[in-house]
């Protein structure tokens, strides 16, 4: 039988070979399947025949969002540093589009990155995307030879074992906290909506941190990032990283060294959160990414939660809002004086003001 | 070079000893506390009394770290008036101390090889393979990523290695394979490998080495100029998010950079891990960048690997250890970029 | 010799030129372990300063600038503040311990106030201890220590 991604995967191809047929799209984002149990590739597909190489599954942890810019700029009719702008309309580029990553592109739009009239969002509503660190280890030194996708289970199969684990228990932890799994820009739709989500403590892991002693947090940031190798894939797979020079590659002045010394890892990691506050959307391709297992995701989170607690905004929820980091509401004085940690208003409503409905989501993807 | 026998219970004797002499590593299989890496992360220092748990396949972290650490000092200076290194520039003394790694693979017993190919000329290298024993085993199984044998390895070699441990039923054929293993294994009372044993071995070998496959010779064989307009770069360098993932955790990978690190007045001329995938890498002073796009630092990875270095050296830079196939964030599967590659040296 | 703790501090040239020329006047700790850094607007003052400062060795850190509508130039606390809070908070996060970096908004600083933060964080640092998190330590050599 036809699983939901099945299903999904076919309305996908369908809608992808109409969008290139029509012309209305000069390409589109995303995925092929991998060369290895849980993985996939991204894919742009540029003709129709090409169409039958996308795939839709539990395991696309990447956030699409990152390629867009890179793929519009790659549809443009090539013109010289000093041409004129084309006064014709550009050519559009279709992605596919979860909760999360559209929130990005949402991101993309308010920053200016991306032209909102050249997308086309492709959204899909997303039931939580499989950790395959998690996966793996369940099943500690046995290696994974295949795992055959169902709704609720997966089946895993190795060289001597074939085991049926619950899909939920392996998703993504950003993914079980999520609270808008369903894109919030959509142009097509692609299956059935999912609805919000509501959960009780989206910032639980934050908060477990939060609450132990200085010192154990001390010990618990320096454990953490001592295995990072600086390979920056945490930072490349970012649709918010896209500076033409990274502060870690400044050389003059130079914010930090570049060898494995435990000071410059933790700056780079500090730094790098610190820039995608306010914008970051929990999608996880940070994390999902890293070689070294390194949970980096929970500072981006961190930010996230003082983001939503003294500014009331969730990033990306809505292209025309102004960016919320470069404003300072004069008016409305948050925190009036001096101190570090900021007194909110008690008036203010932080979930009202962000557009969250406050009934109870729906919980029923869980299973 | 002696070839002997060896129970378990004489190996874990002989590591115990190895410890009161060396530093031992092993790899990490959990993650380790912080204070425990030495630098070299996925590797940490052996404690006394606990099993030797070795992962199928290659180790978490290749081998490259002791090679070539990250960071490696080479100069120390000081900007301080009156400091006697003021305006000079003095080399740090090393350790010569002997490092221990132990549960290396036959793939990066052999990209120790290969890498002193191009950093034969270099001193801090070399002294660090002076300095470094690799006891590794062969391997009884392999991962479905493992491909040593498409690139002219096997899971059998031993070449690299100072001490080479091939499983029997009831313990170990130990190869003594250099200067270094003999100074580990001396003043060992151990029973010569029989004559059976060592026949089975060499069988086994024999029927696991391949050598250099048809492949790989089209592509030597290819001209550089059809490798490198090949249209199959476009989708690989679009895919591609240029991370360093691949380059760091490879262990043919060697490209560096230099820099000066300056703390209140003392400096640190080092050494430290670069990657061709960052535009850094190879942006010229001038701002001008030959490798300005993702495509062209993809393809320079690859090309580098299976043309470049083949053509300067012989070899190819890669020792199927397939690491970077199972951490490559957007899955790039270097054995479909070589089979893509021969496939277009055979189109016309 | 007893320790004193090295003090960075970032102001703003139209809130704290007051802090400054009291500064060199009378009451500073001698040895002068505070240095000013001042800047024509607190929100020059970038993330990558404070963790410049922290990584070279600051014991403590403050910044300095006007509060919202009374800044010199007009709208320069936007962008500056809630970048600040957040980066705060996050150093807390990390096991920064609280109070080596502190940030203060007001409208019109006068020098005495100004002197009274750097005093205030002086007191609170010496209680801390010097920093080690986050400060750069070069490798040692070998035969050092
Ligand atoms: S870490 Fe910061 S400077 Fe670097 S690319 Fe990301 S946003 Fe830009
Ligand atoms: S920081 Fe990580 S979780 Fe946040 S948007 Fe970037 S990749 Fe996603
Ligand atoms: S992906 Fe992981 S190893 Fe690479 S820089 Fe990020 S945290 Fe470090
Ligand atoms: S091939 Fe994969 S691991 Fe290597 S730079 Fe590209 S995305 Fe990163
Ligand atoms: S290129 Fe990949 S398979 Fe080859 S040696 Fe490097 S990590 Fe191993």
């Amino acid at each position: 039988m036809a699983t939901i991604n099945d299903k999904i995967t076919d309305a996908i191809r369908a809608q992808a070979r109409k969008l290139l047929e029509t012309g209305e799209v000069a390409a589109l984002i995303g995925y092929a399947a991998g060369s290895l149990p849980m993985t996939v590739k991204p894919l742009v597909v540029r003709r129709p025949e090409e169409c039958d190489r996308l795939v839709w599954n539990t395991f696309c942890v990447l956030n699409l969002a990152t390629y867009l810019p890179e793929v519009l700029s790659s549809v443009e009719i090539p013109r010289d540093l000093r041409d004129p702008k084309p006064e014709e309309p550009q050519a559009k580029v279709a992605i596919l589009a979860t909760g999360c990553w559209s929130r990005n592109i949402v991101v993309q739009i308010q920053e200016k990155r991306v032209a909102r009239e050249r997308v086309v969002v492709v959204g899909v509503g997303s039931r939580g995307m499989v950790s395959r660190a998690k996966v793996k280890a369940l099943f500690p030194g046995q290696e994974i030879l295949t795992v055959e996708e169902g709704d609720h289970d997966l089946v895993v199969q190795g060289l001597d074992f074939t085991e049926t684990i619950n899909r939920w228990s392996v998703v993504r932890d950003n993914c079980q906290t999520c609270a808008h799994p369903d894109p919030v820009l959509v142009d097509i739709r692609i299956g059935e909506p999912v609805s919000e989500r509501k959960n009780p403590h989206p910032y639980k892991q934050v908060e477990l941190i939060e609450q132990r002693s200085v010192d154990e947090r001390w010990a618990w940031f320096t454990a953490e990032f001592a295995t990072c190798i600086r390979c920056y894939a945490c930072r490349n797979v970012c649709p918010l990283c896209y500076c033409p020079t990274c502060f870690v590659d400044d050389a003059k002045p130079q914010w930090l060294g570049k060898s494995l010394d435990a000071v410059d890892t933790g700056l780079f990691h500090i730094l790098r959160a610190h820039h995608c506050a306010g914008r970051c959307t929990d999608c996880g391709a940070c994390e999902s990414v890293c070689p070294m297992g390194i949970n980096m995701r929970m500072l981006t989170k961190k930010l996230n939660k003082d983001v939503l607690e003294l500014f009331g905004i969730e990033a990306g929820m809505e292209p025309e809002a102004p960016l919320q980091l470069t404003m300072y509401p004069s008016a409305s004085p948050e925190f009036i004086v001096t101190d570090l940690a900021p007194v909110p208003v008690p008036s203010r409503k932080p979930f009202e003001s962000a557009g969250i409905p406050s009934a109870e989501g729906d919980t029923s993807c869980k299973p | 070079m002696q070839t002997v026998m060896i129970s378990p219970a004489e190996l874990d004797a002989l590591i115990e000893k190895w410890q009161t002499y060396y530093a031992v590593y092993v790899p990490a299989l959990a993650k380790p506390a912080a204070a425990t890496t030495d630098w070299a992360p996925g590797w940490r220092r052996f404690v006394e009394g606990e099993p030797l748990i070795l992962p199928v396949g290659p180790t978490p972290a290749s081998v490259k770290t002791f090679y070539f650490p990250q960071p490696e000092t080479l100069l120390s200076f000081s900007l301080e008036e009156n400091h006697p290194d003021k305006g000079a520039m003095r080399e740090p003394v090393k350790s010569q101390g002997m490092q221990v790694v132990l549960g290396v693979r036959p793939c990066d017993a052999a990209s120790v090889l290969l890498n002193q190919l191009p950093f034969i000329e270099d001193p801090l290298y070399m002294a660090n393979c002076q300095r470094t024993a690799l006891v590794g085993f062969t391997c009884t199984s392999r991962l479905s990523t493992c491909f040593c044998t498409e690139m002219g390895g096997s899971p059998l070699h031993s070449a690299g290695l100072d001490l080479a441990l091939s499983s029997l039923e009831d313990g170990f054929i130990l190869e003594v394979l250099s200067e270094k293993g003999e100074i580990l294994v001396a003043g060992c009372n151990l029973v010569p490998a029989s004559a059976s044993d060592m026949a089975g071995l060499t069988a086994r070998r024999q029927g696991a080495a391949p050598g250099d496959s048809v492949q790989l010779q089209l592509l030597r064989s290819c001209a550089l100029n059809r490798l490198y307009e090949a249209p199959m770069w476009q989708a690989l360098g679009e895919a591609c998010i240029n991370c360093g993932a691949c380059t760091f955790i490879c262990p043919t990978c060697f490209c560096f950079d230099i820099q000066d690190e300056v703390v209140q007045g003392q400096g640190r001329r080092i050494r430290y891990w670069d990657s061709c995938m960052f535009p850094l890498y190879s942006q010229h002073t001038s701002g001008h960048n030959p490798r300005g796009k993702k495509l062209q630092r993809t393809r320079n990875r690859f090309l580098h690997k299976l043309k470049y270095f083949p053509d300067r050296f012989g070899p190819f830079s890669c020792v199927g250890c397939g690491r970077c196939i199972g951490d490559c964030p957007v899955n790039i599967d270097i054995r479909e970029v070589l089979s893509d590659l021969v496939r277009c040296t055979e189109l016309e | 010799m007893s320790w004193e703790p090295g003090i960075v501090v970032f102001c703003c040239n139209a809130s704290c030129c007051a802090g400054e020329s009291h500064a060199s006047g009378v009451s500073f700790p001698s040895p002068p372990t505070v240095r000013i850094v001042r800047v024509p607007c607190a929100s020059l003052v970038s993330e990558y300063m404070i963790m410049s400062a922290l990584r070279s060795g600051a014991d403590g850190i403050l910044v300095v600038g006007g509060a919202a509508g009374d800044c010199q130039s007009a709208r320069g606390q936007e962008g500056d503040r809630r970048r600040f809070v957040l980066l705060g908070n996050l150093l807390e996060f990390i096991g920064i311990e609280p109070g080596r970096v502190h940030i203060a908004w007001e409208s019109a600083w006068t020098g005495e106030q100004v002197m009274g933060l750097v005093q205030d964080l002086i007191e609170k640092v010496k209680a801390l201890g010097p920093a080690r998190r986050l400060v750069k330590q070069l490798e040692p050599l070998q035969g050092e220590e």
